[in-house]
């Protein structure tokens, strides 16, 4: 076999490129710390890392949803509770007043008191969430009762709020205030009405209502709860999901750092055997020699 | 003589060693006829008696069969080579896997709408939907203008590639006349063989070409049947471009040339029909986004919007130029979005949550595949033609250089070996010189010695 000095330099000039080509490639792994640069590194593994890059922006989407709806429920709950606190009061007082030995100026000051709580219930359903009114159905930027009115006038629709909290999955957040609150603040009206005429028979009625309108409170302060707790367990569902796809992500996509080092150093190894044999090899030829 | 011209062929060799297509030459020495042929009226001399050497022809040292394959596997190099340049610039236009990428655009879209579905009456909240939905269009827009750009490129290269072929032909002819007019007066026009076949092997990785030889030393190519140079003439080729599709025609009849193989074949698929696919799709991701989100859009109301029947706004437009854009009712007042399924209710998102669970929706591809999926796949099957199109130009890599070595190891210049040649003629002709020396010195001893007896 003949070889000629031309053919040792192109051997070495082609063997030097692969050298150099082969170390930038996990140079490049090494710098930018992703083993995947362009789809044609691995063409199962991009479309896996798309995949899963989707599915990772989507699960921290429907977190956020949830925070989202968990903030608007416990604001809920917390107004639910106020007037949960007023209704007591409210039931305190009738029963005082179905009392019949109160003077006309004790049954003035229980129907000033009634009034004024009246209207404290009356603006605690109209409290809002980031402007947004918490129990007006889908009228969401309308105050739910009408302070001008007595009782208050429910303004809101029947409306459901609906917040995407897994893929197919949602889950309402408002509780609407003409089921929950109107009843409270019309069986407050008509006790008033029953002490300014001091209809004990009325005012027995009107306590009647009242803890019908509780019941239907706490009812919905369960089922608010209850809504909490869904939303509590789904937040840890996706933050399961999250991890796991964090890491399947990481898994087709980050380099594995000590293999790649490791690889570096072997092709940098290579590229210098391969310039100092090559830079012997192509030197001497029989001119040299030749006198 | 003859041993000067094996020095002199020694001494070309060395200076051409590093000329690409050089072929190494040798003198072919033939021994002169001898004196005294065999007859009655011979002189009593024992045998014959040789008369010396001659320099009877100087050859090239070549093998026809490696430059037979070179050109095959060259043409198929050409081809491989041609479409790894063309997917490297495929894949940095889509840019994926990335956090910019048209993957990572469509998923903040589809997240800013169920930022929307959270709080429908919040502008902050639609306005980033606006930002997004608008970033996403425009980067649809730019993928599509870049594959126009590269198709644009390719055609460009093809007619580039084209005048070269055109130039190549031409010189393959006038080298014809000349070898043939060398070969008629008896001459080895050896180096311009060489030229000739090294513009053969430059040839061969734009397009297959049949090379015929002819016994006057011409050597015919053909493209599909069709002659490319016979003999002293050379036919030209043009690219003709009808209704989008490009195709290699020639200059004379018009007729269409059969390009087989070598970058020409695979400029003329890349642009004919790989990168029209790839537009295609993300043609079909954006019509599926604007009628998909637009149809749900249309039915639904916007925060100001009255009673009545919906005011049926659009919220994507594609332009007669093809581009997509939002609304640009929508990016001046982001309210008018229409999230809500109801007049006069802020709070409903209905339609936004429609639209939002598109995103799983099953609408490309004969509604087997969402916009993501599609997209996805489209990725995949980039990356997988760049891969296979880099194995193969490696595979013909390895080939070429193959044949290429066994073809440098008959034809390659070694010096060590014309040095040993050049001292081994020298000693040749100083052995030659001394005994024409010695032939001097008798006819001086006959000439100038004799008849002076006695002097």
């Amino acid at each position: 076999m003949r070889v000629t000095h031309g053919m040792l330099v192109d051997t070495l000039l082609r063997n030097l490129s692969r050298n150099l080509h082969r170390m930038e490639r996990v140079h490049e792994q090494i710098t930018s710390a992703k083993r995947l640069s362009r789809p044609s590194d691995d063409p199962v593994g991009a479309a896996t890392v798309l995949k899963l890059q989707s599915a990772s922006a989507q699960i921290e989407q429907y977190l956020q949803n949830v925070e989202h709806a968990r903030a608007w429920l416990d604001l809920t709950d917390q107004a639910l509770a106020t007037i949960g606190s007023a209704v007591q009061r409210v039931r305190e007082l009738i029963v005082q007043a179905a009392n019949d030995t109160l003077s006309p100026a004790d049954r003035t000051a229980i129907w000033q008191e009634l009034t004024a709580l009246q209207h404290q219930i009356a603006t605690t359903g109209n409290s809002a969430h980031a402007g947004h009114y918490l129990f007006a159905g889908q009228r969401t930027q309308t105050p739910p009762f009408d302070m001008s009115s007595d009782p208050p006038a429910y303004q809101g629709d029947a409306g459901s709020l609906e917040r995407m909290i897994d893929n197919g999955v949602t889950i309402p957040v408002n509780v609407r205030g003409d089921v929950v609150i109107m009843p409270v603040l019309n069986a407050v009206k008509a006790a008033r009405d029953a002490v300014s005429l001091g209809d004990v028979a009325a005012i027995q009625t009107s306590l009647n209502q009242l803890d019908n309108a509780h019941g239907q409170l706490l009812a919905a302060q369960a089922d608010v709860g209850a809504r909490v707790n869904r939303l509590d367990a789904q937040r840890d569902r996706l933050l399961d999901a999250h991890t796991s796809t964090l890491r399947l992500l990481s898994e087709a996509h980050d380099t594995d750092m000590a293999e790649a080092v490791t690889r570096f150093a072997k092709e940098e190894l290579t590229y210098r055997a391969a310039l100092q044999a090559g830079a012997k090899a192509i030197q001497p030829t029989l001119a040299d020699y030749l006198r | 003589m003859a041993q000067q011209r094996a020095v002199d062929t020694a001494s070309h060799n060395i200076a051409n060693a590093n000329t690409p297509g050089f072929s190494r030459q040798r003198v072919l020495f033939t021994p002169t006829a001898p004196y005294t042929v065999p007859a009655f009226n011979r002189s009593g001399l024992a045998g014959q008696i040789g008369t010396g050497v001659i320099a009877a022809a100087i050859t090239r040292v070549r093998e026809f069969v490696f430059d037979v394959q070179f050109r095959v596997q060259s043409e198929l190099l050409g081809d491989a080579a041609t479409r790894v340049a063309t997917y490297a610039q495929l894949e940095a236009i889509f840019n994926e896997p990335g956090t910019n990428g048209l993957s990572a655009l469509l998923d903040r879209f589809w997240r800013a709408w169920q930022a929307v579905t959270n709080q429908p009456e919040d502008l902050a909240a639609r306005s980033s939907l606006v930002q997004e939905a608008t970033t996403l269009a425009a980067n649809l827009n730019r993928i599509r203008q870049q594959l126009g750009q590269i198709q644009e490129d390719l055609l460009h290269k093809l007619r580039l590639q084209t005048a070269e072929v055109n130039s190549i032909a031409e010189r393959v002819a006038a080298l014809n006349a000349q070898i043939t007019a060398a070969i008629a007066t008896g001459q080895n026009p050896n180096d311009l063989i060489d030229q000739r076949d090294l513009l053969l092997d430059q040839l061969s990785q734009y397009t297959g070409v049949t090379a015929r030889p002819l016994p006057n030393g011409s050597v015919n190519l053909y493209l599909g049947g069709d002659p490319l140079v016979d003999q002293e003439q050379a036919f030209a080729l043009q690219v003709t471009l009808s209704s989008g599709t490009a195709s290699v025609t020639w200059q004379g009849s018009g007729g269409t040339v059969a390009i087989q193989r070598g970058s020409l074949a695979a400029l003329l698929e890349l642009h004919n029909t790989v990168v029209p696919a790839f537009r295609s799709q993300i043609e079909a991701i954006r019509n599926a986004l604007a009628n998909e989100v637009n149809a749900r859009h249309q039915l639904g109301y916007g925060l100001s919007d009255p009673l009545g029947p919906p005011p049926g706004r659009d919220f994507f437009e594609i332009l007669a130029s093809g581009d997509l854009r939002v609304n640009p009712a929508l990016v001046s007042d982001p309210a008018l979005i229409a999230a809500s399924s109801l007049p006069d209710t802020p709070g409903n998102n209905d339609i936004a949550r429609q639209i939002a669970d598109l995103q799983y929706a099953l609408v490309l591809n004969g509604n087997t595949a969402t916009i993501n999926d599609f997209y996805n796949a489209l990725v995949a099957r980039l990356g997988g033609d760049a891969r296979q199109a880099q194995v193969t130009r490696e595979n013909q890599q390895t080939l070429v250089q193959a044949i290429d070595r066994q073809r440098q190891e008959i034809t390659a210049v070694s010096i060590d070996e014309e040095m040993a040649n050049l001292v081994k003629f020298q000693h040749a002709y100083q052995a030659a010189a001394r005994a024409i020396t010695v032939v001097d010195e008798m006819l001086d001893r006959i000439i100038n010695g004799m008849g002076l007896v006695g002097r």
